[in-house]
C-alpha cells in the first residue's frame, strides 16, 4: 500500500463540493488508471495527491506516512500544460539541470533533439515541451509519476515513444503511475489497473 | 523609421547627452572655474555662451561641472535605493505573513512623511555634504519601487513553475534567486532610472534650501541659489541656463527609463 487516498473530499469552495469520499490506493509498480468525464476533478484530484492542493476532509498517505510539505516530494505530478510548468525565462537546458535530469539515456529515450536544449519555452511546440515536463519528472528520488492527460497534445508516434519510455522506466525503478485520462483505448493498453470515479462517487 | 528604430534612437541620444555632460563635468579642472573680475557678469556671447557669474566665472563650465555633480549624486542614491527596494520587496513577496506586513507597514510609514522634510532632516543630522545627501534621498525613494517588485513577486510566486520547484525540494533561497530575481530585473532597471530625475531634483532642491551641499561644492542646486541672490539685478542668464540644461537632464532620464521599458517590455518591443 504505497500511496493511499483516504476519504478526499474537496470543493473550490465550501458550498460547492466537487467530490466526497474518495478513497483508493496504488502501489509499487502498479499502473493505475483514472477516467472520469471532463470537469468532474480529475486534474484536482491529482493536484492533491501530489500535494499542491489541501482536501478539505481525508488524507494522502504515502508509505504509510502523511506528505511532507518540505524537502522532495516523491510523488510528482506531470501537469497537464506544460508551457506553464516551465519558467518561461529559462533556456531547456537549465529546466533540466534543475532536477540533475540532463543525461544522454534520457532525452534519446524522449526524443529530445539537442538543439531544442538552447532554446527558450516559447521557441518549442507543446509536445516538445512536455518531453520536458516528462524527463524533470524522472528526477532518481521519484517514487510516484501522476500523468495528469500528458500526451493530448502529441501525434500518435510520440505518444507511444513517451508511454514506451514512462512505462520502461517506472517498471524498471519499481514506481507507482497514476495516469489520468479521457482516453480510454490508451488507459486500456497501459494501466494495470482502471478506477472510475464517476463509480466510486456513485457508491 | 518603425517604433523600435526610434525608441532606440532615443535611447542612444539620452545616454550620449548625459554621459557628455558627466565626462565633461569630471574633467573640466578647478583652474578653469577661477575668478576674474574683469569680466564678471558679462551676458552670455561667443566667448561665454552662458555668461559669466559675478566673480567672473564662466557659467557654461559651472553649470556642466555641477550637472556631473548631480549626475553622481543620483546614481549612488538611486543605486541605494533600488538595493533597498529589490532586499525589502523580494522579502516581503517571499517570506511569511508578518514579514510582509512589517514591510508594507514600512513603506507606508516612510511615504506618508514628506520627501523634502525627511531628506532635510535626515543631511542635516549626518552633518551637512555628500554622506547625508546619499543616505537621505536613498531612504526617502525605495518605497514605490518596493511596492512595485513586492507585487510582482507575489505574482509570480503564483506560477505553477515555482509551485513545481518548491514540490521538488527547492529552497526559498533557491527559487529566490533563480526564479523571482532573473523575473523582477528589467522593472528594477526601469525603476532605477526613473528614480533617477527624482533623486537630481531632490538634491538640488535640498541644497538650494541651504540643507544640503556645502556652498564651495560645484552643484547645480548651490548655482541656483547663488543665482537668486542677482536674479533682481537683471542677470537673468545665471539662472536660466543651470535651470535649463538640469531640466533637460532630467527629463532625458524620463526619455531614457520610458524607451528602456518600451523595449524591455515583450508586447511594445518588437513592434
Ligand atoms: N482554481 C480553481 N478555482 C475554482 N474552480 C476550479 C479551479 N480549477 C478547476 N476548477 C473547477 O473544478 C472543476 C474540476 O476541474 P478539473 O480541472 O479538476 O476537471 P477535470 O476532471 O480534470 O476536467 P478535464 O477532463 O476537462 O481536464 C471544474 O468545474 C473547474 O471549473
Ligand atoms: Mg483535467
Amino acid at each position: 500500500m504505497a500511496i493511499e487516498c483516504k476519504n478526499i473530499t474537496f470543493g473550490y469552495s465550501k458550498d460547492n463540493i466537487l467530490f466526497k469520499n474518495i478513497s483508493f490506493s496504488v502501489d509499487y509498480g502498479e499502473r493505475v488508471g483514472i477516467v472520469a468525464k471532463s470537469g468532474f476533478g480529475k486534474s484536482t484530484l491529482a493536484k492533491i495527491i501530489a500535494g499542491y492542493e489541501k482536501p478539505l476532509s481525508g488524507e494522502i498517505i504515502v508509505d504509510g506516512k502523511p506528505i511532507t510539505k518540505k524537502g522532495y516530494n516523491p510523488v510528482q505530478l506531470i501537469y497537464q500544460h506544460p508551457e506553464k510548468a516551465i519558467n518561461p525565462m529559462w533556456k531547456m537546458e537549465k529546466v533540466l539541470l534543475e532536477e540533475n535530469v540532463l543525461n544522454d539515456y534520457i532525452i534519446n529515450s524522449l526524443g529530445i533533439k539537442k538543439e531544442w536544449l538552447k532554446r527558450y519555452p516559447t521557441e518549442l511546440s507543446g509536445g516538445e515541451l512536455q518531453r520536458f515536463s516528462v524527463a524533470r519528472a524522472l528526477c532518481e528520488n521519484t517514487k510516484f509519476i501522476i500523468a495528469d492527460e500528458i500526451t493530448t497534445m502529441v501525434d500518435p508516434i510520440t505518444q507511444s515513444q513517451i508511454w514506451h519510455f514512462l512505462i520502461e522506466e517506472c517498471q524498471k525503478r519499481n514506481m507507482g503511475m497514476i495516469i489520468v485520462t479521457h482516453n480510454m483505448y490508451l488507459a486500456e493498453k497501459i494501466c494495470t489497473r482502471i478506477i472510475n470515479l464517476e463509480d466510486m462517487a456513485l457508491e | 523609421m518603425n517604433r523600435r528604430k526610434k525608441t532606440i534612437f532615443l535611447i542612444c541620444v539620452s545616454i550620449i547627452v548625459i554621459f557628455s555632460v558627466f565626462i565633461g563635468g569630471l574633467i573640466i579642472p578647478e583652474t578653469a572655474l577661477k575668478a576674474d573680475f574683469s569680466i564678471k557678469n558679462s551676458s552670455p556671447s561667443l566667448n561665454h555662451i552662458f555668461g559669466t557669474d559675478y566673480m567672473g566665472r564662466d557659467m557654461f563650465l559651472r553649470t556642466i561641472k555641477g550637472m556631473s555633480t548631480s549626475i553622481i549624486i543620483g546614481m549612488v542614491s538611486s543605486f541605494i535605493s533600488v538595493v533597498i527596494a529589490v532586499v525589502l520587496g523580494t522579502v516581503a513577496g517571499t517570506f511569511s505573513k508578518y514579514v510582509d506586513g512589517f514591510v508594507c507597514w514600512l513603506i507606508d510609514f516612510v511615504m506618508g512623511i514628506p520627501h523634502i522634510i525627511l531628506l532635510i532632516l535626515i543631511s542635516f543630522a549626518l552633518g551637512r555634504g555628500f554622506k547625508g545627501i546619499f543616505i537621505g534621498i536613498a531612504v526617502t525613494h525605495w518605497t514605490s519601487l518596493a511596492r512595485i517588485i513586492r507585487g510582482e513577486v507575489i505574482q509570480i510566486k503564483n506560477e505553477q513553475y515555482i509551485k513545481i520547484s518548491k514540490k521538488m525540494g527547492k529552497s526559498k533561497f533557491y527559487i529566490m534567486k533563480n526564479h523571482i530575481l532573473p523575473f523582477i530585473i528589467p522593472q528594477t532597471i526601469i525603476g532605477g532610472i526613473l528614480l533617477f530625475p527624482h533623486a537630481i531634483l531632490h538634491e538640488a532642491s535640498v541644497t538650494f534650501l541651504g540643507f544640503g551641499l556645502s556652498p564651495e561644492t560645484p552643484a547645480i542646486g548651490i548655482i541656483l541659489s547663488e543665482s537668486m541672490k542677482y536674479i533682481t539685478t537683471g542677470y537673468w542668464w545665471l539662472a536660466f541656463f543651470p535651470g535649463l540644461v538640469l531640466i533637460i537632464v532630467v527629463v532625458l532620464f524620463d526619455i531614457l527609463g520610458e524607451n528602456i521599458k518600451l523595449l524591455i517590455n515583450p508586447y511594445t518591443s518588437q513592434e
